[in-house]
């Protein structure tokens, strides 16, 4: 039967596409690689496709060793988050293949082995196979990132490193911790353990699960790798990286918190949770404001969505652990929603980033611009994605945004005060992210598109072929379509979240218009007719006063002629709101006399300097100190043969007195 | 949607479109009268949108293809609005979108400005945008707070919901935070369009302007629709202030004498809110921008305690 190959032919197709450019290390190879690669992305989505019309598929192979069998499984939930996944893994390996700089056979090959471990982390059913696939996510997307600079900085990637083992250190403790009490190792037979489990000790899982996944997501403080790394590394890998990575960690997150453990009555752990998601959402949307380079904006942007996808998890929490199942299972679709949605506007913002600065050779918005008038195509699919992510209809970035600010308003069905302190709280930290970020995306449309060139690059940009284009023309589709006719996905999604929280199945799909007890909705499709409607009647209008005489003329110079200095600047843009939240910057400016030769001309210098909290505060002095206790230890390692000889001997007979 | 609802709305929308000129012509009156002049007629916003409509455009060589689209979005978008927010009558909800929703197509309209404004390369575009984003940042969260509160006591976002809630349940509604919300929206109604003392509509001058800054590259055709817009836009906001806070009059069937005496209860409030939006621009003076944020955080801070107040008290 033809859909029971599927997951065999995901699975197996870049398994041996990436061992077989390995082995023959060939360029044509490497490009049928990334053909494999999008072969098994399709498989993956028509795997999906078959879960969601019959039902969950499980896929074991019985080892007769300790770890009994190993499973892969895929859930309704799982199906969906892995549709919309493998789709975009589609169209960045034709954006890689069909990238101008050609192929190369480390790039296909890490790649392939990502991609296998992003899809067998979303189908593990094995605690095991679920940490492996984690870890080799971790090394491949490291070494993609690190290896394709011509330049050595590597701190970026190290930092990334540290921080992603720190999780997977808690991740690995909490997952061993889960296999063990339960007795299981296969992760669907784990459910609702917080009963055997106690309050106390299942709370301090689900944070460590949190903390794990967090590290991947940029939670604060574990943020600090993203801006660097997405600087610096290819836009394949982190449009990957921001995208199916994360997909991962929250689906995985959220079937451990709410499925394998339960949330039980844990609420100051949900406010806990909300607080940190919420500091790290104002964070992100704070800090992409003021980034000069676009993928940089777009790393911010990332911390800035996951922040609110967690806060939105948190909120389900907190509901589910007052026994309203009905708001948390909309809170969870609604943050399920905006994480499938932000796999597709923000891979289709990277792979447009990464194709910019390929196209004029400058990173810095401070020496972009007009790009809409040469890269005409590029600019279109970009403002898609920029609507998209600004949460503007009717793209998929505004019906995901409204249903998460419709789940917080929920206040009224909980007496608690602390509650309803607490919602209110948190749709106003969201409405001030949504507001800000805005801004932000506004900034990088406006400054890397519109205006005059800032730069020689940027005046003459590289011819892009329309097989250059092409990968984008697919993400930009989806985010119109995942946002005008997001009714049957937001259907699947209630009734997949639905068990999760622990009630049959929840309405919030009537027709095509969302809503949930009652409360006024949303017709995504009636809204873009409306829209659509508005701008063509506009449009029929006009024709109606005769044809439009369109005359060419220069901008208004007030008489001096405008050269590419004479314009705002990102950073001029952003200055005023440096000033409303100066707090929340603290810049450091420096201005000073600059000695001059000519007594008649004062030359003053201003710099003006963002400081890296966190680095600054927390990492700088975390790793001085772990150095030092380094240099300490340092002292016991003398080198000779006798003092090692001696420390065996002191430890053996510590052993033998301990444990006699 | 049956006939007379699909009827209803058009009228409605009809309505809207006829009459945002006259306000706006009307605000100007009332401001040239406090000045004592005579000022020109109620009816000069007509002309002007006329004679733009049949002027021929010049764009600037270093605009892209966005810079003619955005004109057809931003009045599109209003049209839009037009249809989502009850005008005279609070009559069945309609589920196309709520008020939320309402905040995010103001945001697509905001948006698209702002790109228009840096369309071309111009400096007064650029700080145009750039002052817009500041005021917006603050008055989105302030908005979105507000419907909050509102959708808290009346138990929905839904806009016609919420007018009928309030029309039909008269005084025991009034609360505390209904009253913290009105003034946050009021503030909110200045800012975002670009009233005194966040903008002065009247002046064309760099250190004052907001609005006028991004619309500078417009011209003929492109510029009356944005102006239409905008006209659109502070009718709206009007509307919304008085439907969810006085909605008294607003019809509640569909009867045509219950509708017409919504259509002249909304006019005349209308008219009330123009006139009272002409006395604030009369007696204060523009703001230096930097003072703003403490105005708008004001308006912030209004709303947060609607919302709050509402749970504890």
């Amino acid at each position: 039967m033809f859909p029971a190959i599927l997951p065999y032919l995901m699975l197996a197709l870049p398994l041996s596409a990436a061992v077989a450019s390995l082995l023959l290390r060939d360029r044509r190879v490497g490009a049928m690689a990334y053909v494999c690669a999008a072969a098994s992305a399709v498989s993956a989505a028509m795997w999906s496709v078959v879960v969601l019309l019959h039902g969950t598929q499980t896929y074991s192979w019985d080892t007769s060793s300790v770890w009994s069998s190993y499973a892969i499984t895929l859930d309704p939930l799982g199906a969906l988050v892995l549709l919309i996944s493998s789709l975009t893994f589609a169209c960045v390996a034709l954006y890689s293949l069909f990238s101008r700089e050609g192929v190369t056979v480390r790039g296909a090959v890490l790649f392939n082995l990502f991609m296998l471990s992003v899809m067998l982390a979303m189908v593990a059913d094995h605690v095991l196979l679920l940490l492996v696939a984690w870890e080799s996510m971790s090394l491949t997307s490291f070494l993609g990132a690190w290896g394709d600079r011509e330049d050595q900085d590597t701190s970026a990637g190290w930092r990334y490193l540290a921080v992603t083992h720190f999780g997977a250190a808690l991740l690995i403790a909490a997952f061993s911790f889960l296999a063990i009490t339960s007795g299981e190792v296969r992760l669907s037979a784990m459910l609702g353990l917080s009963g055997s489990l106690g309050p106390a000790v299942s709370a301090l899982v689900i944070l460590m699960v949190f903390l794990g996944f967090g590290s991947k997501l940029g939670l604060l403080p574990f943020h600090i790798w993203m801006p660097d790394l997405y600087g610096r590394a290819h836009s394949t890998i982190t449009s990957l990286l921001s995208t199916a990575a994360s997909n991962v960690a929250v689906l995985v997150l959220v079937r451990t918190v709410f499925g394998y453990v339960g949330v039980g009555q844990q609420q100051v752990l949900a406010l806990t949770i909300m607080g940190l998601a919420a500091l790290t959402a104002l964070w992100g949307a704070w800090q992409a404001l003021m980034q000069a380079e676009g993928s940089r904006v777009l790393a911010y942007s990332s911390m800035e969505n996951m922040g609110l996808i967690l806060l939105t998890i948190g909120a389900a929490m907190l509901f589910q652990s007052y026994g309203a199942g009905e708001p948390a299972a909309f809170a969870l679709m609604a943050a399920m929603f905006h994480l499938v949605n932000h796999t597709v506007f923000k891979a289709l913002l990277l792979m447009g980033a990464g194709t910019v600065r390929r196209a004029t050779g400058e990173g810095s918005m401070e020496r972009l611009g007009g790009l809409a008038r040469t890269m005409p195509g590029l600019s279109a699919v970009f403002l898609v994605g920029v609507l998209s992510v600004a949460a503007l209809p009717p793209f998929n970035g505004f019906v995901s945004e409204w249903a998460m600010f419709k789940s917080l308003m929920h206040a009224e069905l909980i007496s608690d005060p602390l509650v309803q302190l607490a919602l209110p709280l948190a749709i106003a930290v969201m409405a001030l992210c949504t507001a800000i970020a805005a801004a932000a995306y506004l900034r990088l449309y406006g400054f890397t598109f519109l205006g005059r060139p800032r730069s020689a690059g940027a005046c003459r940009p590289r011819p892009m072929a329309f097989s250059e284009l092409f990968p984008f023309i697919p993400l930009a589709l989806l985010c119109l379509l995942l946002g005008v006719a997001s009714f049957p996905l937001l259907r699947e999604l209630a009734a997949s979240v639905s068990p999760l929280v622990g009630i049959p199945g929840v309405q919030v799909v009537e027709g095509s218009s969302i809503s949930l007890l009652h409360q006024g909705g949303l017709d995504p499709l009636g809204l873009s007719a409306l829209l659509a409607g508005g701008v063509l009647l506009c449009y029929l209008a006009m024709r109606a006063l005769g044809p439009r005489r369109l005359v060419r003329g220069d901008t208004w110079d007030c008489g001096t002629p405008l050269d590419r200095r004479t314009q705002y600047t990102p950073t001029g843009f952003s200055q005023p709101l440096l000033k409303v939240f100066t707090k929340v910057y603290a810049p450091v400016t420096e201005v000073r006399e600059d000695p001059r030769p000519s007594p008649y001309i004062r030359g003053v210098r201003f710099e003006q300097r963002l400081p890296e909290v966190f680095l600054e505060r927390f990492y700088l002095p975390l790793s001085a100190a772990a150095i030092a206790l380094a240099m300490r230890v340092k002292r016991m390692q003398s080198g000779s043969i006798q003092a090692y000889l001696a420390y065996i001997m002191i430890t053996l007979i510590v052993l033998l007195v301990v444990l006699r | 949607m049956d006939l007379t609802k699909l009827l209803i709305v058009l009228l409605e929308v009809l309505f809207l479109l006829m009459v945002s000129p006259l306000l706006t012509g009307v605000v100007r009156r009332v401001k040239s009268w406090m000045q004592c002049r005579s000022g020109p007629s109620v009816l000069q916003p007509y002309r002007d949108l006329w004679k733009l409509f049949r002027k021929s455009t010049v764009a600037s060589r270093e605009a892209s293809w966005l810079f003619l689209l955005i004109p057809y979005v931003c009045l599109g978008a209003m049209l839009c609005l037009s249809v989502i927010v009850p005008v005279f009558s609070a009559g069945p909800a309609g589920k196309t979108g709520d008020m939320l929703a309402a905040v995010y197509v103001l945001g697509l309209f905001r948006f698209m400005m702002v790109l228009g404004g840096l369309e071309g390369g111009s400096s007064f575009g650029g700080m145009g945008s750039s002052r817009e984003m500041m005021i917006s940042a603050i008055v989105e969260p302030t908005l979105l707070l507000s419907i909050f509160s509102v959708a808290a006591i009346s138990g929905s976002t839904d806009l016609s919901f919420i007018s009928g809630f309030f029309a039909s349940s008269g005084a025991e509604a009034l609360s505390p935070s209904l009253f913290l919300a009105a003034a946050a929206i009021s503030i909110s109604l200045l800012a975002e369009n670009s009233r005194v003392p966040f903008d002065n509509p009247a002046t064309h001058l760099e250190l004052t302007m907001v609005h006028e800054g991004m619309l500078l590259e417009y011209s003929g055709r492109e510029l009356g629709m944005m102006e239409l817009a905008s006209q659109l836009r502070l009718t709206l906001f009007m509307v919304i202030l008085s439907n969810v806070f006085f909605p008294w009059g607003i019809a509640l069937g569909t009867g045509v004498g219950e509708l017409a005496l919504g259509a002249g209860s909304i006019a005349l409030k209308l008219l009330l809110i123009s006139a009272g939006l002409a006395m604030v621009e009369s007696v204060m003076a523009k703001m230096r921008l930097f003072r703003l944020p403490n105005l708008l955080t004001i308006s912030f801070t209004l709303s947060l305690l609607a919302v709050m107040s509402y749970y504890i008290l």
